[in-house]
């Protein structure tokens, strides 16, 4: 777990958040989860996060701003978050009607589809444009965000080392809307899963299962 | 990757498909032609490619595998009779010497009409080959003491790992009385499901095929 709180609301944590996990990421292959709210943000991951006096201010510099911030972007679901709305506006997948909407989870699952159909087959899609381009200029107050890190760069930035959870960092590790992130090659992943997964049923004697009726 | 069933060499391919060289069968599921064109005509936008996308992986692989047969069991058509099926007829007339069999899946409703022109061979609820079985769903069962190989069900596994890693993939399924086939078409969504210890369980990811039975 690593937390940071610059105090600078939500909406800029998001971007920011993404922009250190990737920075960091491009030093080894490593996996995050990301969660933040208008105190601070987290970076989650199963492995050593690497923060030392000497490479934060590098992750928090406020130079290739622009470069990073594209390539954090695309490196997370954000766009894919936002494709839900349009989805929905755009009639592309249906809610149901006022007094019987249709579960949100399907809509998520649907909108899902539609994104990475328009992205393999046709990136030039309008709607597929739009979830980017409302990511970047509509949540990402990019001068904010900019302010923001000359501040942290001009500023003497504190690491602790500590064992337990501190009190700002419980709301924001509760968080259930989380990105994720990774530099990982897939098949890492997927071995150290696998490993994880075979421990927890060796112990529970089967998957634990949240949900019978999707027994085949 | 290669791997067995009751002792039968089977192949699994990335690109959603199997391959029994015993039988020379390369078989696939839900191929789903015509869902884009369908979706079109309710007024939804969904790149046309898609099919032909569909249809040129399959060609790929026959190229590959040189099967003698092609299975499809089931939902090969997604809907009604659109242009995709004049895609298929021609797409089919590459492969003059490839025996296509479809097992009537439920969402092959326009066969009746379209039938003739498509020179496959069609089987309602199942089709017979070396120890298999093939069904649409796996709940049409009539064959009871052969290995039931069916589609339907759009299988996925979702791992978990720790940190609140999620990852969710087509996969290949194999319990011990029936296999379930991944959707063949991309445009299709996943039903997760939850195997029992003594399943396989094969993911299938863009690089490769994976085996993560537990």
């Amino acid at each position: 777990h690593l937390f940071a709180y610059p105090f600078e609301g939500r909406l800029v944590h998001e971007i920011m958040a993404a922009l250190v996990a990737y920075r960091i990421s491009r030093l080894m292959p490593i996996t995050f989860s990301i969660a933040m709210n208008d105190y601070g943000f987290e970076l989650l991951s199963d492995q050593e996060i690497p923060m030392d006096d000497a490479i934060v201010y590098d992750v928090f510099s406020p130079d290739n701003l622009t470069k990073d911030i594209i390539a954090s972007i695309n490196s997370t679901e954000m766009a894919r978050r936002k494709f839900r709305d349009i989805a929905c506006i755009s009639g592309l997948v249906f809610q149901g009607y006022p007094g019987k909407y249709v579960k949100s989870k399907h809509i998520q699952s649907s909108s899902g589809l539609f994104f990475d159909v328009f992205s393999d087959f046709d990136k030039s899609n309008l709607l597929l444009r739009q979830a980017y381009d409302e990511t970047f200029h509509y949540q990402l107050e990019e001068p904010r965000l900019l302010n923001a890190l000359q501040r942290i760069q001009n500023s003497n930035i504190v690491i602790k080392y500590i064992n337990t959870y501190s009190p700002f960092s419980f709301p924001i590790k509760v968080d259930s809307l989380r990105e994720s992130m990774s530099s990982e090659e897939l098949g890492q992943r997927i071995e150290r899963m696998k490993a994880e997964v075979y421990k927890d049923v060796e112990q529970n004697n089967g998957y634990r299962n949240k949900r019978r009726k999707n027994r085949p | 990757m290669v791997t067995e069933i009751n002792g039968e060499k089977i192949v699994l391919d990335k690109k959603r498909a199997m391959y029994v060289p015993s039988l020379e069968t390369l078989i696939i599921s839900d191929l789903h032609l015509g869902k884009s064109a369908h979706f079109r005509r309710e007024g939804l936008p969904v790149p046309a490619v898609i099919g032909q996308s569909d249809l040129q992986r399959l060609g790929i692989l026959i190229e590959k595998y040189q099967p003698h047969t092609l299975i499809i069991t089931g939902d090969m058509f997604h809907h009604s009779y659109n242009h995709e099926v004049e895609d298929f007829i021609a797409w089919r007339k590459g492969y003059p010497d490839l025996k296509i069999i479809l097992v009537k899946g439920n969402h092959d409703r326009i066969l009746a009409r379209a039938a003739n022109n498509l020179e496959i061979e069609i089987y309602d609820t199942y089709y017979n080959s070396g120890p298999f079985c093939f069904v649409h769903q796996q709940k049409d069962v009539a064959c009871t003491d052969k290995y039931v190989i069916s589609g339907h069900i759009h299988p996925g596994i979702q791992l978990s790992g720790r940190a609140k890693q999620r990852l969710r993939f087509p996969c290949f399924y194999f319990g011990t009385a029936y296999a379930l086939l991944p959707a063949f078409s991309t445009f299709t969504g996943l039903y997760i499901i939850y195997p029992q210890k003594e399943d396989k369980i094969y993911a299938i990811t863009p690089e490769r095929v994976f085996n993560v039975t537990i």
